[in-house]
């Protein structure tokens, strides 16, 4: 099943007095459960991609469809629900409130839904995936008391909290190092499978690239290679 | 509740700056609640203070046109005037009958000083007993002929003890000059430390002779009420009812400087008899309340708050000032934060929610900290005791400068407050609400 699809999509962006043509008629389609990955160098558009289907950046032109529906025709609120709904975000760089500790930062997502789940059952589910991504002991601990690989766990632990179909991860292992990187990508896909969660990671990284079922290379804003394992 | 605790907690985040932003709002809210509790506690000391002298809250004056035209106080067929008062018998707790020496000269040996002397029903001044330090002789035989209460102040001067006698010169009320010998029962102290006034106490027959008011006529008929909020109404039944019979002056529709002088002699000692405007038959009766003796006060109080609420606005508008510079720091610090919380679902409103919330946190915790330093600045400064002839002596209950904080007040304050913080803060915050995700993610703060 189809839940993402991109359709002639472009991206520009001004740029003092010039133009960057960031995405150039990129089209590809994203099926659920799919572990993909978004290659490339720096400034060929993985970031801008991602951005698009994660619904915070809009196209100059082209469609982006999320379970079919035309995301540009969506108002705000709307944008927001699905966001909230549907997708999942990992930042390069973490992006954890730091005011908040790790349980906090976790269950932060489900609590600015309508209808959060019941305390109790809230808190069995956020302890579970705390113990997933190896975090169990953490749970009070801030932000800037935990290691780049520990805040990435709990940044992934947080994009999987609402049960969103999709979590998209932006060079998730670009503020990491090599081994933990890995590991990181590992969870991922350990979750990709747990859960049945479909994963977009961009990453200019070509050792990690391979562990994807599907990966979309791309150089200067244009597709060059769409390839499913 | 996930919103209140991230504005609760961004509180902290940068505790200097959050220190003096609060600590400037407290001080605007200390300036303000100190002011208003002593201007309130002025006020109702000077009530209190006035009620205990004067005998009461409403005061009625008898005056009487001789044949030669001369003006005399007093009141003598209280039958127009028992009516009158029948009708308010339900507001009234007590009655007391006075009259009064206004400037008299005390002499004894020779040192002289003036004071007044109240002519008194010692059987139906209870509460005024009651407010009688003594600090040598004795209440016991005051009820004779001749026994004599002064202050210590008075006495002091003077070089007298209790139980030495004293000369008293004094106008009787038909202006002829009278000396009286009088027994130093009791000193007293200052009443209230109400020294200004310097007020004796003698029985009313034994004064009545000396200034030639018959043994059952006085001067004056105070009124206590059992409610002082009843005090206009009170006042305004009983002069409908005496107008019926009697001519009727009332101390609030006086405008005029003669009866402003007028009112202010009666406050400080009573009228000064002589020629009048035009005659009248009978007794014409004088009706002062304790509103209108205390509208100088009011005034000046008056003016006092609204010089401390100017000051409160003023330097809140600085604080606010402050306040809008910090938090649109705080927006250009926190833009990679807002664009994470609204890529993950925030909606716009929850994050305005924030930026105000945390502002009203912080006028809040400003404010609790404004009031606690006035709370104690009033219980310390309640507790200093200033000597009585101290110039706060106007002000003073006991020695004491009274506080009154009301709970009314204080939330005005802080409902005042809040607006102007939310007013303050609504810019950034709206800001930050519309900030649009992908720039905000990208910011490199």
């Amino acid at each position: 099943m189809t839940v993402i699809s991109l359709k002639d999509v472009h991206k520009k962006y001004p740029l003092g007095k010039t133009e960057v043509h960031a995405v150039k008629g990129v089209s590809f389609d994203i099926e659920s459960g799919d572990f993909i990955s978004i290659a490339g160098p720096s400034g060929s558009g993985k970031s801008t991609i991602l951005n698009m289907i994660g619904c915070i950046d809009t196209p100059t032109e082209g469609i982006v469809t999320i379970n079919e529906t035309n995301t540009i025709d969506l108002k705000d609120k709307e944008i927001t629900n699905l966001r909230h709904e549907v997708l999942g975000f990992i930042f390069q760089n973490f992006n954890l409130i730091p005011v908040l500790n790790v349980f906090e930062n976790i269950e932060f997502p489900m609590l600015l839904g309508k209808n959060p789940l019941p305390r109790l059952e809230r808190e069995t589910w956020i302890f579970g995936l705390m113990d997933e991504v190896g975090l169990g002991d953490w749970k009070t601990h801030k932000p800037n008391e935990l290691s780049g690989g520990q805040r990435q766990r709990v940044a992934i632990a947080r994009a999987l909290v609402t049960k969103p179909q999709i979590v998209l991860a932006d060079e998730p292992t670009a503020n990491l190092d090599s081994e933990t990187g890995a590991s990181i990508i590992q969870l991922m896909k350990k979750m990709n499978k747990e859960y049945g969660t479909t994963f977009i990671f961009s990453t200019h990284d070509q050792s990690i690239v391979e562990i994807a079922d599907h990966v979309i290379q791309l150089k200067d804003g244009k597709i060059i290679e769409n390839k499913r394992s | 509740m996930n919103i209140s605790k991230i504005a609760i907690r961004n509180i902290t985040r940068q505790k200097k700056r959050s220190f003096l932003l609060g600590g400037a709002i407290a001080f605007g809210v200390f300036i303000i609640i100190t002011i208003g509790s002593f201007t309130s506690g002025m006020t109702e000391t000077l009530k209190t203070n006035f009620t205990s002298i004067m005998g009461g809250h409403i005061y009625i004056l008898g005056t009487e046109t001789l044949d030669s035209g001369r003006v005399v106080q007093v009141i003598g067929d209280t039958a127009d005037l028992g009516k009158a008062i029948s009708t308010i018998d339900d507001l009234v707790e007590e009655y007391h009958i006075r009259s009064q020496v206004g400037m008299g000269e005390i002499i004894f040996g020779s040192k002289s000083t003036t004071l007044q002397i109240s002519g008194v029903d010692w059987n139906k001044e209870e509460m005024l007993l009651k407010t009688l330090t003594v600090t040598g002789g004795s209440l016991e035989n005051i009820d004779n002929p001749g026994m004599l209460i002064i202050p210590e102040l008075i006495a002091d001067k003077i070089g007298v003890m209790a139980g030495e006698t004293v000369l008293v010169r004094m106008d009787t009320v038909t202006g002829q000059k009278n000396v009286g010998e009088f027994t130093v029962a009791a000193i007293t102290k200052d009443q209230d430390n109400f020294s200004f006034i310097s007020m004796a106490y003698t029985e009313m027959g034994y004064l009545n002779g000396l200034i030639g008011l018959g043994p059952n006529e006085y001067q004056y008929l105070n009124l206590h009420l059992n409610n002082i909020e009843d005090m206009d109404i009170a006042s305004e039944r009983l002069a409908a009812e005496l107008k019926k019979t009697s001519p009727v002056d009332l101390g609030k529709d006086d405008s005029d400087d003669e009866k402003e002088d007028q009112r202010h002699g009666f406050m400080f000692g009573g009228f000064a008899p002589g020629a009048v405007e035009e005659p009248w038959e009978g007794t014409k009766f004088s009706i002062t309340t304790l509103n209108d003796i205390m509208e100088p006060v009011l005034q000046l109080v008056n003016i006092l708050n609204i010089v401390s609420l100017s000051l409160f606005i003023i330097l809140m508008l600085i604080t606010m000032v402050g306040l809008i510079n910090t938090f649109r720091m705080v927006l250009i610090e926190r833009t990679k934060e807002i664009g994470t919380m609204r890529a993950i679902g925030m909606h716009r409103g929850s994050v305005r929610s924030i930026f105000l919330l945390e502002a009203l946190f912080l006028s809040l915790f400003g404010a609790f900290g404004g009031i606690i330093l006035s709370g104690v600045t009033t219980i310390a400064a309640g507790l200093i005791r200033f000597t009585s002839d101290s110039p706060l002596g106007l002000f003073l209950n006991n020695g004491k400068l009274q506080f009154i904080t009301s709970p009314s007040g204080i939330l005005k304050v802080v409902i005042l407050l809040s607006i102007m913080t939310l007013a303050a803060v609504y810019m950034p915050a709206r800001k930050a609400a519309r900030m649009k995700v992908v720039d905000a993610l990208r910011a490199q703060y």
